[in-house]
């Protein structure tokens, strides 16, 4: 088994340049990938490779010659990873001394992903928000490494749907072509849930192998608040087109609690002028896949859901009148 | 005339090669966490280095226990009666502790949900037996990764002996169903 690191970068150099220092120090990295996403200063290989004391080589670069944003930066790499797994990583977060110690203990393993935990820092303490703590609890998921029982996917899969916190089996990501939404922004949305509606076997770790710096200075590509952020409807309709399989029955109430929240949290970081035209869109979004709400019993926040899609589709209706 | 044969004068402390009654039991613990072990639990479990797990066999104890890479111990036992204790002991030797005035530790910890457990110096008795000075606090591990500091001030309990044949740390757990994770242990003496 082999690990590779891929990380998409625009504009963050230094930051870079400290990731791959850190992925020095942990020997933990068969194969290097950084992916350019046309920044405005052209990276070299063998800068970096220097920079980060790297041995020549060790670096495979790819660039995009203008933004494509995040996702698709991603879905370049893909091609050019040559180890059995791998781990996306973004520019400006910081691996842990956990990495490597889960990846010891995942050799020989057979899974299709591992997630683990990890630190964010606008969370008070060390460790996960409030939020995703609660549906790791939920989701039974204990212990240095564990397997993800069928009762708890549905938990787990509601959590942030970061593209870092996961190790890749690469044939994995390959055979199901599960891939990042090639959008400027929630293009990881579709990287997760298409990984836990194709996974056979999903392992989880709570080690802590990665520490999330949250930045509010509006500096990074999370921190838009343009109309780029209503692209989501499109992915999340594909999305919804793939639980109506018969295989994604056990992912359809999770699927609905997450964007009723995720609806939320992109009001939250969306400029007050595009508020209606969100709303428009959670609401048509809400009515052609309305009859997922209407699930029976067995999954207890389901009427809590209903409650919040029905104001958003309120909401909808008053956006259009 | 023979100056140079006499000690130089040096700042307290740097020729001194005395690591301490708690070094062996620390050196046991960080052998536990840089090795990787899984096994069955039973009445007695015997864990790396010198770690015991004991439980009341009237409790009928099973499940498994894991020691990670980089970490101390996980356990996910079941009960299937009524028993009295289940506990993690640890050998600490400090036979002697006539110069020591704190015995003490620091632990991290989780568990699927609350559990508290309590810790103990046991001495064992020079004529067969033991004594136990519990800490005055609990550990109360939950699903948050937490910390965990105590210290016994050795002068003022009656319950810890000078002088010992042994002595162990005991951690006891709830003698019931439990998921828990003791991630670092780390014992000091002053």
């Amino acid at each position: 088994m082999s690990l590779a690191l891929v990380v998409p970068v625009r504009d963050d150099a230094d930051r870079l340049t400290t990731l791959l220092d850190q992925a020095r120090i942990l020997e933990t990295f068969d194969q290097i990938v950084v992916v350019d996403d046309g920044s405005a200063d052209l990276l070299h290989a063998a800068d970096l490779a220097a920079a980060a004391g790297l041995t020549p080589g060790a670096v495979r670069l790819i660039r995009h010659s203008r933004s494509r944003g995040p996702g698709a930066a991603r879905n370049a790499a893909l091609p050019a990873v040559t180890t059995s797994h791998l781990l996306f990583f973004d520019s400006d977060d910081h691996l842990t001394g956990d990495m490597a110690l889960l990846w010891q203990s995942l050799r020989d393993r057979d899974f299709d992903f591992c997630q683990f935990r990890h630190n964010e820092t606008s969370a008070p303490g060390w460790g996960l928000t409030a939020w995703d703590a609660g549906l790791w609890r939920a989701s039974g998921a204990f212990g240095a490494l564990t397997q993800l029982s069928p009762e708890g996917r549905p938990w787990l899969a509601q959590t942030a749907c970061y593209p870092w916190n996961k190790i890749y089996r690469t044939g994995f990501l390959r055979d199901h072509a599960i891939r990042c939404a090639e959008i400027p922004v929630h293009e990881d949305i579709a990287l997760h849930w298409s990984g836990y509606l194709a996974a056979r076997r999903i392992l989880v770790s709570d080690r802590i192998c990665a520490n999330h710096i949250v930045r509010t200075d509006g500096t990074r590509e999370t921190n838009r608040r343009g109309p780029e952020r209503l692209k989501v409807f499109g992915m999340l309709d594909e999305i919804a087109a793939r639980l109506a399989a018969p295989e994604g029955e056990g992912l359809r109430a999770p699927f609905a609690s997450f964007v009723t929240h995720l609806f939320s949290w992109i009001r939250f970081n969306l400029a007050s002028a595009h508020h209606p035209a969100l709303e428009a869109g959670a609401g048509r979004f809400l009515a052609a896949h309305a009859g997922w709400l209407d699930l029976p019993g067995g999954y207890r926040m389901t009427p809590v859901v209903r409650a919040r899609a029905a104001r958003w589709m309120q909401a909808a209706g008053a956006a259009t009148a | 005339m023979l100056r140079w044969l006499m000690p130089a004068r040096r700042a307290p402390g740097l020729q001194n090669l005395d690591l301490g009654a708690h070094a062996d039991v620390n050196y046991r613990l960080a052998i536990c966490r840089n090795d990787e072990a899984e096994g069955e639990i039973a009445d007695v479990t015997e864990l790396a280095a010198g770690l015991v797990l004991r439980a009341d066999p009237a409790l009928g104890i099973s499940g498994r226990y894991a020691s990670p890479r980089g970490r101390l111990l996980e356990i996910d036992a079941t009960a299937r009666g009524t028993g009295d204790w289940f506990a993690l002991h640890l050998p600490v030797g400090a036979e002697n502790l006539a110069d020591q005035g704190v015995f003490g530790f620091a632990c991290r910890g989780s568990a699927s949900e609350f559990i508290p457990v309590r810790a103990c110096l046991r001495s064992g008795g020079r004529l067969g037996g033991f004594s136990d000075c519990f800490f005055d606090k609990h550990i109360l591990l939950h699903a948050t990764d937490s910390s965990h500091v105590d210290a016994i001030t050795l002068q003022t309990r009656d319950e810890v002996p000078q002088k010992a044949p042994w002595r162990e740390l005991v951690l006891f757990f709830p003698p019931r169903r439990l998921r828990l994770s003791l991630a670092d242990l780390r014992v000091f003496l002053v």
